[in-house]
This record gives structure tokens, sequence and C-alpha cells, in this order.
């Protein structure tokens, strides 16, 4: 038995007695199907300032490999 | 029908016309009250069923509730006798027994008060405006028709000290009201044996008269009702002093609140008066009863639309002014899912009507309720933001769980109903076999990639679903990466094992689900999304080990001889070492050459070193910089950066940190607190910081001390790693010698980088930007060919990591940051 808290509606329940692992209720999973749906679930863009000076390095991480 | 037949009933129907033709004052009869009643039982009581038999208890109650409601009786007490018969007793002023005289002169003889009562219809103080402001009972009807639908009935009288008694059978007195004794008493006490002839059953029941009881005691706050059942030797005793607030709370007994308090409010306007108790649970069920006059209004009314309509409307008011709504509004079923709620009517002339008459038809009450409603609502919103908040929010989600639930089944109607091709989405490459167990499912990210895929793939069992991420203008500075739509409807309809509750692992079309994705940040994101998404919404997928990720190879290189493809930067960065090592030679420019065994320990050594380096570089510490910090007595690198108020340490082990707080405390004479939030911060946010000692652990230092010991195995200290000025000198410091080539270098740490260089001549390494880089060929014989490739199986942990990634994004929509 574990206690779990629901994605959704944020309450705890027990992941023995649910009927919709991983939530509370096949009513908030259905919720969530719906926001998979609507788009809801974006994930941040982090801007990788490496990404603007494409290395022809092969290990980008230290860019001294290729010194001669 | 034949003409014949026709005819006939023609003739009959005329022969009856014609017997009804006579019609003369004998036709005619005047039924007295009692005839009436017992003749026609059903105008008065409803029913004749268990239903009209309840119903007479609950009439001779009504008028002891209404007896307390004037202020006049505190206890009613009801008591089913052994024999089937009902006792129902108050504590109120007790009907008068004194002589009508109205009564008396229509009867010509004397006639009491309480036989009037009990024997003549319509007879009472209810139809006296003042007397009751508002009283109960279905038609008014009263004790009266008890009385005559009941075998016998027996009325007692407690009065001005004295007890006077009358009896009835089948409603006609048996005799006199007489006094029968002295008493403290007052009050009046009924007995009742209902008619056997008149009812289909005389059988009380005992849970139907527990429940109306109780809920009499809960509409009427403060009256007391006891109640015994003495055939079962059981009963119970109600009495609520916060009347319909205790009744909802009871209502929510099992269920868990959303708020703690119960929101109440009540008033009177225009002479109709109104009373609401609510509170919302978990639930997803609205449980709204209401009442008029005491009466159960089954079928609603007016009073109910009233209720409902301002409900709503003040809901989504607020809703809209503190900006909750997004996308969509909550409609007045999704604001009134989990609400508990009684409705408690006064209504001086209600009109019922409906099937059971248990419809408030009143007009006026609908505009009175739903304006009471909207302010009252309004006010407790306003004081209350925090329920306020939690009201609307179970409204958004039952909202979009409705929408939810109508998108799914879209989606499923569109799998079945698409013409050809099994409804499947059009962008699914199908593998021609129908193996389940042996079937597999691609996933692939990107267009290009997935026509490679295509083009590699094993037609009998391997299907290819291209994806793509869909980038979504966040904010102004952010973009955000999504699961489009489109591509959560394709993975469903490929799948094909359902979704929602309607689902079943067991008929999902392919064994494995493998998810194909570039080596890039834009991979990363689509892989948890994906992840999250089967977690979340095909849990069994995951939970059952039928998910896994593709492993396609980071580098493919080319030589003289082969080509072949390598996984990982690792493996790719020891392969090149290993490679250059191979006949390299170091001069340090002492005379010595390092090469063979000594050579890889050398490399192997700078290597370790180097990524300690780096991220002590990061820190933006420099090497040069540290080395000055040195400890004379361990010539090691300092590993702890304390502060102390303004002062600042640096130690290379910990017995001289501990030293340090001993002295500190020695000298201060109390405790001091170690603690390693960043020196720095902690300066800043407190001037007197002085008492507490602020450590930063270097840990890459240790690494580096480490490798310092290793190389000093060489002959090289810390020196070796920093370029050196030497001015006028033209030699080189150090070479790297291998073969003939000679590559000179400034410092040892360049040593691994130049080795691994020369060990990529003669070499073509690409690295592959992305799946799509690699034709049909390559990506079948790395990552599709089951023969070559290698399939990772996602774990509940990977999973469950993707999952809880989006519920800290998610927290942020939940308590927005200021």
């Amino acid at each position: 038995m574990a206690i779990l808290r629901c994605p959704i509606c944020q309450q705890n329940f027990d992941s023995e007695t649910t009927r919709a692992m991983p939530f509370c209720s096949p009513r908030c999973k259905q919720i969530d199907l719906g926001r998979w749906f609507n788009e809801e679930y974006r994930l941040p863009i982090v801007p990788d300032p490496e990404d603007d000076e494409p290395s022809e390095s092969l290990f980008p991480d230290n860019g001294d490999a290729n010194q001669n | 029908m034949s003409d014949e037949q026709k005819n006939d009933s023609q003739q009959n129907f005329q022969k009856k016309q014609q017997g009804k033709a006579e019609y003369t004052p004998e036709d005619l009869q005047h039924l007295s009250d009692m005839d009436h009643v017992r003749k026609r039982p059903a105008m008065y009581i409803g029913d004749i069923t268990g239903r009209g038999l309840h119903h007479l208890v609950y009439e001779v109650v009504d008028n002891s509730i209404d007896e307390a409601m004037a202020g006049f009786a505190k206890n009613v007490n009801v008591i089913v006798n052994q024999d089937g018969s009902v006792t129902v007793e108050d504590d109120g002023r007790g009907i008068p027994v004194e002589k009508h005289d109205q009564l008396s002169e229509e009867a010509g003889r004397e006639v009491s008060t309480l036989e009037g009562v009990m024997t003549v219809l319509k007879f009472g103080g209810k139809f006296q405006e003042g007397a009751y402001q508002t009283s109960g009972g279905l038609h008014g009807v009263g004790v009266t028709v008890v009385n005559f639908l009941s075998q016998w009935c027996e009325v007692e009288v407690y009065r001005e000290g004295q007890v006077y008694q009358q009896e009835y059978e089948r409603g006609i007195p048996t005799g006199p009201v007489k006094r029968i004794g002295a008493t403290k008493k007052v009050g009046t006490k009924t007995t009742f044996k209902p008619d056997g002839t008149i009812f289909q059953t005389t059988k009380f029941i005992f849970d139907t008269l527990y429940k109306r009881l109780q809920e009499l005691a809960f509409l009427n706050s403060g009256v007391r009702i006891k109640f015994y059942d003495e055939r079962v030797s059981e009963g119970d005793e109600f009495y609520y002093e916060r009347g319909i607030i205790e009744f909802v709370e009871h209502l929510n007994r099992a269920s868990d609140a959303l708020h703690s308090d119960v929101i109440h409010f009540e008033g009177n306007v225009e002479g109709v008066g109104y009373e609401v108790a609510m509170q919302y649970s978990g639930e997803y069920t609205e449980n709204v009863h209401s009442y008029v006059n005491n009466i159960h209004t089954l079928e609603g009314g007016t009073h109910v639309s009233g209720f409902r309509s301002g409900l709503t409307r003040t809901l989504n008011t607020y809703g809209k002014k503190e900006g909750l709504f997004k996308d969509l509004t909550p409609s007045g079923d999704d604001f009134r899912e989990g609400l508990t709620c009684v409705i408690s009517m006064r209504v001086p002339h209600p009109q019922f009507e409906g099937q059971t008459k248990t419809k408030l038809g009143n007009n006026e009450v609908e505009r009175i309720v739903s304006s009471a409603v909207g302010e009252a609502i309004t006010k407790y919103l306003e004081e209350n933001p925090k329920t306020a908040k939690t009201i609307l929010r179970k409204g958004i989600l039952a909202a979009e769980a409705r929408e939810a639930a109508r998108k799914a089944k879209d989606v499923l109607r569109k799998r079945k109903n698409v013409l050809g091709g099994g409804g499947l989405p059009g962008k699914l490459r199908d593998c021609l076999s129908k193996e389940m167990e042996k079937c597999e499912l691609y996933l692939v990210e990107g267009d290009s990639a997935g026509g490679s895929a295509e083009g590699g793939r094993l037609k009998q069992y391997q299907a290819i679903l291209p994806l793509r991420g869909k980038i979504i203008n966040a904010y102004k500075s952010r973009d955000d990466k999504v699961l489009a739509n489109e591509e959560v409807q394709a993975i469903i309809r490929a799948i094909d094992s359902g979704i929602g509750e309607d689902q079943d692992v067991n008929k999902r079309r392919y064994g494995k689900i493998v998810i194909m994705t570039d080596a890039d940040v834009d991979g990363s994101h689509i892989r948890t999304l994906l992840f999250c998404f089967f977690y979340r919404q095909m849990y069994e997928l995951v939970a059952n080990g039928h998910v896994y990720i593709a492993q396609p190879p980071l580098f493919r290189v080319r030589s003289k001889k082969d080509t072949y493809y390598v996984q990982s930067e690792e493996e790719m960065k020891g392969r090149l070492l290993q490679r250059g090592l191979e006949d390299a030679a170091f001069d340090p420019g002492d005379g010595r050459t390092i090469a063979g065994d000594e050579m890889v320990q050398l490399c192997q050594t700078l290597a370790i070193m180097e990524e300690a380096l780096i991220a002590l570089e990061r820190r933006g510490i420099n090497l040069r910089v540290h080395s000055e910090r040195i400890n004379v007595n361990d010539g090691k690198l300092p590993v702890f950066h304390v502060f102390i108020g303004n002062k600042e340490y640096w130690f290379s082990n910990r017995s001289e940190l501990e030293e340090l707080v001993k002295r500190e405390e020695k000298d201060s004479g109390s405790e001091v607190e170690v603690t390693d939030t960043p020196a720095e911060s902690a300066a800043s946010r407190n001037g007197d910081a002085s008492q507490e000692v602020h450590v930063t652990e270097l840990h890459e230092v240790r690494t580096i001390n480490a490798g310092l010991g290793d190389l000093s195995q060489f002959g090289f200290d810390i020196e070796s790693l920093m370029p050196q000025e030497r001015t006028g000198i033209e030699e080189p410091r150090y070479i790297l010698r291998r073969g003939d080539s000679e590559i000179p270098l400034e410092d040892l740490r360049g040593l691994v980088a130049a080795v691994r260089s020369a060990g990529e001549k003669g070499l073509q390494v690409t690295r592959f930007k992305g799946l799509g880089e690699m034709n049909a060929e390559e990506l079948r014989d790395t990552t599709l060919d089951p023969a070559h490739r290698t399939l990772v199986q996602v774990t509940m942990n990977d999973a469950g990591a993707a999952d809880d990634m989006f519920r800290v994004l998610m927290g942020d929509k939940v308590e927005p940051r200021r």
C-alpha cells in the first residue's frame, strides 16, 4: 500500500484501492487525458547558448579537442 | 373491424346514451365530508399505498410541528404501538375543548372545538392568516382526514390542568368530549389505527418513519422529536439546534468535504421565507434536497431552479472576475458536482404540480430565491477567497472532465468510422503481421527519420509512426514543446487498446512500443512527453514492461578497413584515446621519454583530472589562483571554502575546519552554527552573520588532489598543468611524438586531447546530429534489426520521473507565482 498524491486534484489516495493508477479516480485520469488533447503538457525549451555557434568538434563539451 | 361489428358497437353506445338520458335529482348525491374522504382517499393523501399510509402519521406530526414552530411546543413523541397503531404526542397548547358556537348552531347540539377539529374538514387554525405563518401538511387537511381513514382514533387533550378525551370509530365520535381526570401536562396526544378496508397495507415501516422524522427535526431546528417503535423495541431522538446546517453535515458524513464550514443563509422576501445550507464534497454527484413547508419537493420546482440559476450566475461572475477560467467556462451542472445542499422554503400559498404533486409552481419564488442566492453567495465568496477558489476549481475540473470525455469519445469514434485502413492514423506505416506479440511499433522522432525507418524496417513485424514535437509560443521570451493533439490521437489509435476507462492493455496491436528519438535536447523533450503520457494514460503498458527505448548510435566511424558505429561519447573518446596511444611517446623536455604502459597510465590520470578541472573552472576558480592557496603542510589544494562573517578561509582537510569552529566557539563562548549555504548570499542577507560558519565544499578538488598525487609519480607538479610564460625560448615545453609527427604542447592538459586527435587520424568519424542523418540501411543495421540493436526497457522509475517533472511544471499553474 502506498499513499500517493493525485497529479490532478492534489488529493492523497491509496494506490491499492484506486481504479485509475496513477490517479485517484477515473475522473481525474479523464481530466488528464483532456489536457493531453489540449496540448497543456508543455516543456519549456531552455535556450542552449552552445547551439548558437555550431561546433565542428566531435566533442562540443571540451572545445580544445581539436587543437593541434 | 367489419362494418357489421361497427354497427353493433354503435348500437351499444346509443343504448348507453339512452340510459343516461333520464337525468333526475335522484342521480345526484351530496357526500358528507367523511364519506367523500373515505370514498376518494387519494384526493386527500395522495394514494392508499404505503405512501399514503405513512402520510397519516406526517399529517398528525405536522400539527405538532406547527405548534412547536409557533413557539408553543418543544417536544414531539411518536410511538408505533404493538398493534400497529400510532401515537403522536406534543407539549403544545392542546386543542381547545370548549363549545364551538358556529358548529353547535349548525349541528343543533353542543359541539366541542376538539370534535370540530377531528370531524369537520377544512376546520382549524391553519386557514386563518396569522394563526400559523406557514404550516406543513400536504393539503392542509390535517388530522380530520387521519380520523376519517382510521378504524379507530382517540384524542387526549391536556389543558388547564385537565385531561379531555374523545374516541372515534371510522371517523364517527363514539361519545362527546369527556373530562377524564387531572394532569400537570399540556399538549395533545393522538392515537390512531389506519382502516384496513381502505389501505392496501396498514404496516408502518420503521426506516421510512425514522428518516422522515429525522428530516423534520433537521428542518425545524429546536424541535425535539422522539421516535420509538414498540414492535421492534427501537427508536431514536432527533434534536438539531443548527437545523439544516446539521442536515448537510449529516448528508456529507461519509464524504470528504472540500471546505470545513457549511455555507448557510436565510431570509424572508415578500412573505416567502428561504433557508439554504450547502457544502461541496469530493464526490461527483449533485445532492440537493429541497423542501417547501416541510414537504420534500422531490420534483423540485421554482425554488430549485431559482437556486440553480443564482448559483451558476454567481460562480461564473466570480470566476470571470478573478480570471480563473481559461478556455472553457463551467456549466451549471459542473458547478453542482459534489454539491450537497438543503433548501427549505416557507411559502404561504404553495402551488404543487407534477406527477406526485411535489413540484413547486409559484413563479415569484424563482426570482426571489435566485436573487437571494446570488447576494448571499457573492458575499460568501468575497469573504472566503480560499474556499471560493476551491469551489471554482472543482467546477473547472468538472468542465474539463466533461470536455475530455467528449474528445476521447470522438477519438475512439474516428478510429471506428474511418473507411478502409481500419481507422489507423494516416501517418502510420503498419506492419504486415497481425501477431501482436511479435509486432513492434516504433515511435520515431521527425519525418525524415521516419522515412529512413520506414525504408529500413523489417516490414513483417515493425510498424513506424513518425512523431514531431510541436513548438508553442508560451510567453514573449519562451517557447514550449508539446505533444500535438494529432500525435496523441495517432498514438492512441495506432496502439488501439482504448483510452480512459475503456482500455485493455491486452488488446494492443503491438507487443512492444519502441520510442526512438535523437540524442539531443529535442529528443529528450519528446521522450519525456511520451514517458509521461504512457505513465499516466497507458499505465499498464509501462507497468507490464511493454515500452522500450531504441539506442541509435551517436557516431559512425569509417576506416580503410571497415565501418563501425559507436553508441556514446564516452565510448568514442575511449576508443580514440586507445588508438592514439598506439606508438605514442611523450617528451616532457627533461631528457625522459614516457611511452608504453607508463604513457597509458599518464593519459588515464589526465583524462580523469580534466573533468574535475573543468568543474573547478565552472565555479569561476582559476587553477593558477587556486594553486597559490596550496596547503604548505600537506601540499594539497584547499577543498573547503569557509566564511565567518567577512573573514574568508581555505582548508584542504576537515580537521582544519573543525579546529577553526572550536576556536570560534571558545572565543565567542557559544555554539557556532555551521551551514552549507553559500557564504556570499549569507553575508549579503545578514550583516551580523558572525556566529555562522558558511562552508562550501569543492568536491572536484579532491579528484584534482588525487590526480596531483598520481602525477608526482611521473615527476610532474601542478605547474605542468598551467601554461608557462617563457619569453625568448623557442623550444616547445612538451612534445607528443607519434611516428614521425611531433605535436608541441604548452601544458599537460592538452595531452589527452592531442592523443585523441592523433587517434582520429586516418578515420572518418561522423557524429550523427539526428536520426535523420542515418540512411535506411544504417538505421536497420544499428537500431531496428533485432539481431544487432539494443533496446532498453522503460522502467516505472523512468516514466515516474517524467510524471514528476510535469507535476513540478504544472505546479505553477495550480498556485501561480506572484
